[in-house]
């Protein structure tokens, strides 16, 4: 008894590779999902990703390191109590000092006026806060 | 033969839609024969419209009730 | 172990895409017997391949080879099935019984059902009844130059509601691809008020007919057919020229007798409750699949879904339908979208793709496989539905 079972769970898992094969079989003469995969696969931008795969994986590698991994965590909760509107005000007020350096350089008193609007404060208070959850 | 009346309950129906259960009905009706159609498909009331237009039957009644949209529909123009 | 004496009686009629799933998942439980009325099992959504690729590679397999080991197979026709005595009648008259019933032998193609249409099958062929008409709509569009060619749909409730479009978009890229393209104009005649009816699904399908230059004729429901002067006239009353013409044929139940007789609706489909399948009061009996009226979309993926409600309930489980659809939609040049919908939601706007095309093709590819190994596909499935319920799929496309 014991072992026509044993030679019968032989022959079904003979069975099982086979339909197995057979449905590979139908997949590789499937010529137009292969054409439609290596379309997705083969473009310039998946070609240089290819190219630059020793790059990625070291960034990958350096990225999932335990210390990295928990400061990446401690960015993302930062961002997520950014608000967008914050984000857009800050990046103007960015902009506008960059407009008044093109003119002249600032005077001392420029600067503390901008220093003190509320927009560069907070911006400045995130850059901070950024630099600090990077522990450097 | 005479006029019949007869209820199309598409209610629950949104794909392909009371317009479906209507089309079917149509086939089987014949000039005078009155048809009533239940939907809930909130579309109904849009598309029945345009349906009479196209067909150029006639509307009786359309009319909203709490659980059911309900079309009246008059054949009239049928070849 | 459960002897063979022990195990209840379980008849399956019909071994299609629905009964044969059935019989696969019901083996250990039960003693299965499936009886069709032909050794093979075809795979319909294949003549598409054939009307529009003239490819032929998945169009049927031996039934014996897709159930697996312990299922009774018999060939013949069923004539008749008396619920109240629980007699299944072959075509030879000998008979049957059972402790459950499950009734699955899918559609009958009328072409009689509108006027013309036999003559028209007969020039143009079709892609909704037999292989042989599917090869005559690949010598049609592999030949034709110039003219009017049309889609029309007869029947709403016709098999696999996005075939037409399937049908219509191939067919344009055949005509691209021949380069005949600009000296053909194409029709899409359909029932609707809109190209599809789900408005939903509508919205990710009409730009791309519009893209690919296809006429779409709204509120045209295919009446009367005159072959001589080549024009189709709608019920609604409108006449539509053509030079090539497919009309997508009338859906009829199975020419099975169902005692009682109130057991089927006028159309001959089998009078099923949408959420068990159950047969009326009978709660011995099921209807699934295409010849069932508890079949939202005529489409195999219900088919499935219902067998598998079949064999849970049958143990004693409450599985109910869901309604859920997913009906693959190949558009032509490697893009693919699905009909996504269920009971409680419209279809969702799942974006045309190459991904979709791949999940598509490749779910056609392990057809076979998933046929004779629910229970290696089961998980995968319940994952997949899972992860792409329409109510999920509304949230991410809007
Ligand atoms: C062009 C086209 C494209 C499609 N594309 C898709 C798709 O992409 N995805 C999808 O999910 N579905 C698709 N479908 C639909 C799908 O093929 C059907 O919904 C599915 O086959 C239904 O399964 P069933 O078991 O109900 O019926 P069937 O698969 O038709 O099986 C019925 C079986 O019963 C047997 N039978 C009939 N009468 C009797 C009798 N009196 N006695 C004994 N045996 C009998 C038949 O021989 C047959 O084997 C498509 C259909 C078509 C036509």
């Amino acid at each position: 008894m014991e072992e026509i079972n044993e030679a019968e769970l032989q022959s079904e898992s003979l069975e099982r590779l086979l339909h197995l094969v057979e449905m590979v079989n139908n997949i590789l003469k499937d010529e137009e999902l292969l054409k439609a995969i290596s379309k997705l696969v083969v473009s310039e931008e998946t070609f240089l990703i290819i190219d630059r795969l020793p790059q990625l994986i070291k960034l990958i590698e350096q990225l999932t390191r335990q210390e990295n991994l928990e400061k990446i965590e401690l960015m993302l909760s930062l961002l997520q109590s950014l608000d967008k509107q914050m984000l857009e005000k800050l990046s103007n007020a960015f902009k506008a000092i960059k407009a008044e350096e093109k003119v002249k350089p600032m005077s001392i008193s420029k600067m503390i006026t901008t220093l003190s609007e509320p927009e560069v404060s907070k911006g400045l208070n995130v850059m901070l806060n950024l630099l600090k959850a990077l522990g450097s | 033969m005479s006029e019949a009346k007869k209820v199309v309950d598409a209610r629950g129906l949104s794909c392909p839609g009371p317009i479906t259960n209507l089309t079917k009905a149509y086939r089987d009706a014949k000039n005078g024969d009155v048809l009533e159609i239940w939907a809930t498909d909130p579309g109904f009331k849009s598309d029945i419209k345009a349906w009479i237009e196209r067909t150029k039957n006639e509307l009786v009644e359309l009319r909203e009730e709490k659980d059911k949209i309900i079309a009246i529909i008059k054949i009239t123009a049928k070849k | 172990m459960i002897n063979m004496a022990e195990k209840k009686k379980f008849l399956i009629v019909g071994g299609g895409a629905g009964g044969a799933i059935l019989a696969n998942s019901l083996v250990k439980d039960f003693d299965v017997t499936v009886i069709n009325d032909s050794p093979y099992h075809y795979y319909w959504p294949q003549l598409l391949q054939i009307a529009f690729r003239n490819d032929y590679s998945n169009l049927y397999r031996s039934l014996s080879s897709l159930l697996v080991k312990g299922v009774n197979l018999v060939i013949d026709r069923v004539k008749k099935v008396d619920l109240q005595d629980r007699i299944v009648t072959l075509s030879n008259n000998k008979t049957m019984n059972y402790d459950y019933v499950a009734i699955a032998p899918g559609v009958t193609i009328e072409h009689k059902g509108i006027d013309g249409n036999e003559k028209l099958v007969e020039q143009y062929g079709d892609f909704h009844s037999t292989p042989q008409n599917a090869s005559k709509v690949f010598d049609v569009v592999s030949n034709m130059k110039k003219g009017t060619f049309v889609i029309a749909v007869g029947d709403p409730y016709h098999r696999c509601p996005p075939s037409p479009y399937e049908g219509i978009l191939l067919a344009d890229e055949v005509f691209r691809l021949r380069g005949v393209r600009n000296d053909i104009n194409m029709i899409l005649a359909v029932p609707y008020p809109r190209a599809y009816p789900a408005e939903t699904f509508n919205e990710v399908l009409e730009p791309i007919l519009k893209e690919r230059g296809i006429n779409v004729m709204t509120f045209f429901t295919a009446d009367k057919i005159d072959t001589e002067n080549k024009k189709i006239t709608s019920l609604e009353g409108e006449e539509l020229s053509y030079d090539a013409a497919i009309v997508v044929p009338v859906h009829k139940g199975p020419k099975i007798e169902i005692k009682p007789d109130d057991a089927i609706n006028q159309d001959g489909f089998i009078n099923a409750d949408k959420f068990t399948n159950q047969i009326l009061k009978y709660d011995d009996a099921f209807a699934i699949g295409d010849a069932s009226t508890s079949a939202n979309a005529k489409t195999g993926v219900t088919a499935h879904l219902q067998a598998k409600v079949v064999s849970k309930r049958v143990l004693g489980l409450d599985a109910r339908n869901t309604g859920r659809t997913n009906c693959p939609t190949e558009l032509g040049f490697e893009k693919g979208t699905f009909v996504i919908s269920d009971y409680n939601h419209p279809a969702a706007k799942v974006p045309a793709n190459t991904i979709n095309f791949i999940m598509k093709r490749l779910f056609a590819d392990a057809y076979w496989d998933i046929i004779r190994h629910p229970e290696f596909w089961d998980p995968i499935f319940d994952v997949y539905f899972e992860n792409t319920q329409p109510e999920v799929l509304w949230k991410l496309f809007r």
